[in-house]
């Protein structure tokens, strides 16, 4: 499916334009037995600079893909089949990889859910964040060492004088987050990719990164944060895209979104979330599993487990359409008024 | 991890069914169990090189076992007319030896030597290896430091070394070939498995089985024991050819299987003496011997990648 | 065995399983670790109590303890009014039946090279228990009970999506009809929607059988949900224990505070 209409709120609004326009990406596995399964499907999203947009959605629903396909990381069986990217006035999709590779890191840093398996273990923090420094070639080598510092500082981690001589084992969970979060930042990137920064941490240390992320956003870095925690988007999120089967659902200012979700899978998946102080409020799980990518429902991909769903109308292709303000929804039946949620 | 698409027909939030179900009984039809062991097989299947070698291994298997049928002369036999006779001789496809024994014949008996004492002898070092590395694996304590020990002294002492002495202990028959090389490979695998078997008790699914209600060798044979078969197998699959080759080597040395009965390593070295006037003598043996190697680890390699985990993943 | 458990609802009922002053210290290689010290815990007959703390806190610990999975190194445990400690191997065993557990990782937890239904018919063999044919059919209404279609049962747990696995372990763990079900963070490998799933047929079969249960989570909406009573483990103690309106209304603990204060709301 094609997208016609240009996300709301992105370029009109600031001079420069969007940070990162993604537009259309189509991804593609190649499965065990040669088959094609389609794991992006036409997905189309802006980031503007010092806001944060979170992509929620479960997991298959290729919210991570989507990310190491901007990120051109994919894995070996992994293609971007159409598409483009465009940052910093250039499609990324269409760079030679030696350009990506300097961009990847410098301009775009990016925060994994394990943080372990992120850094290399047998490197001190200091060896790590100044030979990144200076294979981008952004600052000279007595420079180094001191940005490196106050780059740890920054991300909160106490005596970073000290600190910057440890290996990343010798920390512990929470600051070994942080000082992966330190490297993603160290060059000041303008644009911050952030794959379930928190899933791996206590709900405590959780809003400790939160909250370091959000200085970053305020001194203008563009945040994307891949999520399945509505709290998360919500705490931190301007605006959310919600991701199903390969497809973008549903685009929305986070606070829209939800206090009145349009599309039948955002409401499914605020039905599900359990949050304090809700005992007595029902769940409302959404029936059935997502679907296998080598298996996707004709049409709209959630009307199977879909309580508003029409046939044979929900069996129709259903693309991305505005829905007044900043918000778009791909379901038809979300025009028909959403009173009886 | 493959999600059936069927899936789709269950049942969503429990207790009662939902629409869904109605329809799960055409999905069920379509829904093919795939269980470790089958999903290994298909993943062989794909491998065309692994299934070719895998066929070829078979045909040497049973041209091995047939030899007694299949060969035209007795291995033993003398032909005093033919010494030394080139290939496509009169009755001799290729050729005799320095003796008049048939070439074509004594390679095949060789061939059944050569692949009797590497099945033996692999059968025996994975019965050992399991038993042992079961046992110090999971029980730990004593046995596991035996076995330890045992290894050390083991890989400080030349497997060679200790094959020709099992071999002046035990006398040049087959029975001490599958000791001799059994023994001399045993320890690698049983430090496998016990290494397999103790990744596999920190799976949750050991400690859901004593939950349950599981007892120790219950635990270990019921549950561990056909989770570590498959990297067994891998390594076992290895080690064949190399039982192989170990036999063929012996025989090099001079300390096979007793002649007249025939194994590669004696053909070879017995070719050589003759290499300028009767090349055929080394070549039949040499190329039998270099393709039943390639085939048995091409079927390793396949077995490999079958039981690789990394194939799982996407 | 403090006031709380005077206005705690299920507390009317004699205890099932109770920990008196129990502690555990492993010991490594960089010295010991005190993974739970000087934990009292009950849990009522019809009872269900939750247990929350950050990663380390010592309560997945204090589940094996309770389960009678790993020795306490001081302390003892009482199941029913018997001392676990001083039960031989092979009735421990036997007691096993009433007590089952669910695991955080339903696809580690299931035998991989079993299917579904003889996932489900493994304890049932364990123990003995009818004969083939009517552990099948147990197996088979035990499926269909937590919402899996019996004619998926040859399929193997590999192919079934992580929200079906966790529904497998669940009947195996009721196949015994046991007493007392514990939950080691059951939802957490889950995805928001299936969580959600989970969660609404945990509570149905726990009304339904009657089910007394543990409940295990760093999840404190989750636990709210779904327990009577509730204690806060930090640092391998209990900090706080109380009902779970009290707890989470008017906490009393700076830490249970903490905690409180940083989970992040959703519509609220």
């Amino acid at each position: 499916m094609t997208m016609t209409q240009a996300p709301s709120g992105s370029s009109s609004g600031t001079p420069g334009g969007p940070l990162l326009r993604v537009r259309d990406l189509h991804t593609e596995f190649r499965s065990e037995d040669g088959a094609a399964l389609r794991a992006v499907d036409g997905v189309s999203f802006d980031v503007e600079p010092g806001r944060a947009l979170a992509i929620v959605g479960e997991s298959g629903s290729g919210k991570s893909v989507s990310m190491r396909s901007v990120l051109r990381l994919l894995p070996r069986t992994g293609r971007v089949t159409a598409g483009e990217v465009w940052f910093g006035g250039q499609d990324l999709l269409r760079l030679p990889e030696r350009q990506m590779r300097r961009i990847r890191g410098r301009d775009i840093g990016m925060v994994f859910q394990n943080a372990m398996e992120a850094m290399n273990p047998t490197l001190t923090l200091e060896r790590q964040l100044t030979e990144h420094l200076l294979w981008h070639g952004v600052c000279t080598k007595s420079e180094a060492r001191e940005r490196a510092v106050r780059a740890l500082g920054d991300v909160g981690i106490p005596e970073p004088e000290r600190r910057i001589r440890v290996y990343p084992f010798q920390l512990s969970g929470g600051m070994r987050q942080r000082a992966m979060i330190a490297m993603a930042i160290v060059t000041r990137p303008a644009l911050l990719i952030a794959d379930e920064p928190t899933t791996a941490v206590d709900v405590t240390i959780q809003r400790q990164i939160l909250d370091l992320l959000a200085g970053l956003k305020d001194q203008g870095t563009g945040i994307i944060m891949v999520t399945h925690d509505l709290g998360v988007a919500r705490y931190f999120c301007d605006d959310s895209v919600v991701m199903y089967a390969g497809r973008v659902v549903e685009r929305a200012p986070t606070r829209e979104l939800l206090s009145r979700p349009r599309h039948p899978y955002a409401a499914g998946l605020l039905g599900s979330s359990v949050e304090l102080g809700s005992r007595d409020r029902p769940l409302h799980p959404i029936p059935g599993n997502p679907p296998d990518l080598a298996s996707r429902p004709r049409g709209c991909p959630f009307h199977p487990r879909c309580d508003r769903a029409v046939l044979p109308r929900c069996q129709d292709e259903q693309e991305l359409i505005q829905i007044g303000g900043a918000r778009a929804v791909a379901c038809w039946r979300a025009e028909d008024g959403h009173d009886d949620q | 991890m493959d999600v059936i698409a069927a899936a789709e027909g269950l049942h969503s939030t429990g207790l009662e069914p939902d629409a869904g179900a109605a329809g799960a009984g055409e999905t069920v039809a379509r829904a093919r169990a795939r269980g470790p062991w089958r999903k290994a097989w298909d993943r062989f299947k794909r491998n065309r090189l692994a299934l070719i070698s895998l066929v070829m291994c078979g045909v040497l298997v049973v041209v091995a076992f047939a030899a007694p049928w299949i060969a035209p002369h007795h291995y033993a036999d003398t032909d005093y007319e033919a010494l030394l006779a080139g290939a496509g001789a009169d009755g001799h496809l290729l050729g005799t030896d320095q003796l008049g024994r048939d070439i074509l014949s004594r390679t095949l008996y060789g061939l059944r030597t050569a692949l009797i004492v590497a099945f033996g002898a692999e059968l025996l070092a994975l019965l050992c290896a399991l038993v042992v590395g079961l046992a110090a694996g999971y029980r730990g304590g004593r046995a596991e430091q035996g076995l330890m020990a045992f290894t050390d002294v083991m890989y400080a002492f030349p497997s060679y070394l200790f094959a020709i002495v099992m071999v002046a202990v035990l006398g040049r028959s087959i029975f001490a070939l599958i000791v001799a090389i059994g023994i001399a490979g045993w320890v690698t695998q049983a430090r496998l498995v016990r290494a397999q078997v103790l990744s596999i008790k920190q799976r949750e699914y050991v400690e859901a089985a004593r939950a349950m209600g599981a007892s120790g060798p219950t635990i270990a044979v019921r549950y561990i024991l056909p989770n570590a078969i498959g990297p067994m197998l891998v390594t076992t699959s290895f080690a064949i050819p190399a039982a192989i080759a170990a036999e063929a080597g012996l025989g090099l040395l001079g300390l096979g299987v007793q002649p007249p009965t025939p194994s590669w390593g004696g053909m070879i070295s017995e070719g050589t003496r003759y290499l300028l006037s009767a090349p055929h003598m080394l070549l039949a043996p040499a190329c039998v011997f270099a393709l039943a190697l390639l085939a048995f680890t091409w079927v390793g390699d396949g077995v490999r990648d079958a039981f690789d985990p990394r194939g799982d993943r996407r | 065995m403090t006031t709380s458990d005077v206005d705690s609802p299920g507390s009317a009922a004699r205890p099932l399983v109770a920990a008196h002053e129990v502690s555990k210290v492993f010991g490594s290689r960089a010295g010991e670790v005190r993974a739970v010290e000087n934990v009292s815990l009950h849990i009522g007959v019809g009872e269900t109590v939750g247990v929350v703390g950050e990663s380390g806190s010592g309560k997945s610990t204090l589940a094996r303890l309770l389960m009678g999975l790993q020795p306490c190194t001081s302390g003892r445990v009482e199941f029913d009014g018997q001392d676990l400690a001083t039960v031989p191997g092979k009735e421990l065993r036997v007691l096993r039946q009433r007590m089952q557990m669910v695991f955080q990782n339903p696809f580690g937890s299931l035998l991989p090279h079993y299917s579904a239904v003889a996932n489900v018919m493994e304890p049932l063999r364990l123990h003995g228990r009818g004969t083939k044919t009517s552990r099948r059919e147990q197996a088979d209404a035990l499926l269909e009970m937590v919402g899996i279609h019996p004619g998926f049962g040859e399929l193997y747990p590999s192919q079934f999506s992580g929200g079906q696995q966790q529904r497998i372990a669940i009947a195996r763990a009721l196949a015994l009809e046991p007493d007392l079900l514990v939950c080691d963070e059951p939802t957490s490998s889950l995805d928001v929607s299936i969580q959600a799933q989970i969660l609404a047929l945990l509570g149905e079969l726990r009304q339904k059988l009657g089910l007394s249960c543990l409940f295990i989570s760093h999840n404190l909406a989750v636990v709210e949900r779904l327990a009577d009573r509730v204690a806060v483990m930090s640092q391998g103690r209990i900090v706080e224990e109380g009902p779970t309106e009290r707890l989470f209304e008017a906490p009393e603990h700076p830490y249970t505070r903490q905690l409180l204060g940083a989970v992040l709301p959703v519509t609220m």
